[in-house]
């Protein structure tokens, strides 16, 4: 009884990490990734710091991000 | 996945960025020093209403310095962004590709370089036009709203286009026309205040080539990102 409660258990975790998860998890890795790519062009374009507008100055102009 | 999306995104983003600086450094960035000559020419321009503008010429923050320094740190700009952008282009094609069956291809990585291309430069240009240094332009916090608004509408409109069925399709209408019923921030004054006319001239010579230059410039970029990241995807990224 034990035996085959647990196997069930094992088994029916197992379909699930075989079907969606693994489509949700990899979605998840998208927006992660998307995100991250977000964060790295509010830094580089947008960041108000003086210094990180000084150095990024020309690259803001050359891709028309609003400056000054 | 995600750790083979961040490797791929840094390969792709060196070659990109370094054809974008190769392009930027013979046809844009000299246009920018050379607008910058105007910029600080004495009292009656240093008195004129700006926004708290910080350039490199500011003694009060750390800036490069002129030559090797400076071209450096534009060429590390550079690379980080294409970075930001391909990282969204791929997450884009392999949300594409699992929920709409898109394939990927160096090919339609060029067609989401095109894509990429309208939604982060042409859309946010046509309303807020490429500027030079030295340029009168509307406060920055309302511009850089503007431009995050042109970007999200022209990308959920390009998305309407390609992937909602039928009479769906329509809602691409509105997100097109919403930065534009809103409308991007103007300054009170256009142009520039420099006190020479002869000056202001030249500035307005200059304006017009660094918005040819520039759209060329993003054009070879986002074409170059787009098939380099299409190609790198299918064959580096397995998932």
């Amino acid at each position: 009884m034990i035996t085959s409660i647990a196997t069930s258990i094992a088994t029916s975790k197992a379909d699930i990490a075989a079907s969606n998860p693994a489509l949700a998890s990899s979605s998840l890795q998208m927006a992660a990734a998307a995100i991250l790519g977000m964060v790295v062009l509010m830094g580089v374009g947008f960041a108000p710091m003086d210094v990180v507008h000084n150095a990024a100055h020309d690259a803001r102009h050359s891709f028309a991000f609003p400056c000054h | 996945m995600f750790r083979s999306m961040v490797i791929t995104a840094l390969g792709v983003a060196l070659v990109a960025g370094l054809v974008l600086s190769a392009v930027q450094a013979l046809h844009v960035s000299p246009i920018i020093y050379a607008a910058e000559v105007f910029e600080f020419v004495g009292p009656e321009v240093s008195t004129a209403p700006n926004d708290g503008h910080s350039h490199s010429h500011n003694d009060q923050a750390w800036s490069p310095g002129d030559g090797f320094e400076r071209v450096g740190f534009t060429v590390l700009s550079n690379f980080l962004s294409a970075f930001g952008f391909t990282i969204i282009l791929l997450a884009c094609m392999f949300m594409a590709r699992d929920k709409a069956q898109l394939n990927i291809s160096w090919f339609r990585g060029v067609v989401w370089g095109l894509a990429g291309y309208l939604t982060f430069f042409v859309v946010p240009a046509l309303g807020l036009s490429p500027e030079i240094p030295s340029m009168e332009a509307a406060p920055l916090e309302g511009r850089q709203s503007w431009w995050v608004l042109a970007v999200v509408t022209t990308g959920l409109a390009i998305f309407s286009l390609v992937f909602l069925p039928g009479i769906a399709k329509v809602a691409a209408m509105v997100f097109i026309a919403v930065p534009w019923i809103v409308g991007a921030p103007q300054p009170e004054l256009h142009g520039f205040l420099h006190p020479d006319a002869q000056a202001v001239i030249t500035l307005e010579g200059l304006q017009t080539q660094f918005v040819y230059a520039t759209a060329i410039a993003n054009g070879l970029f986002w074409i170059t990102l787009g098939g380099l990241t299409g190609y790198a995807a299918k064959r580096f990224i397995k998932g």
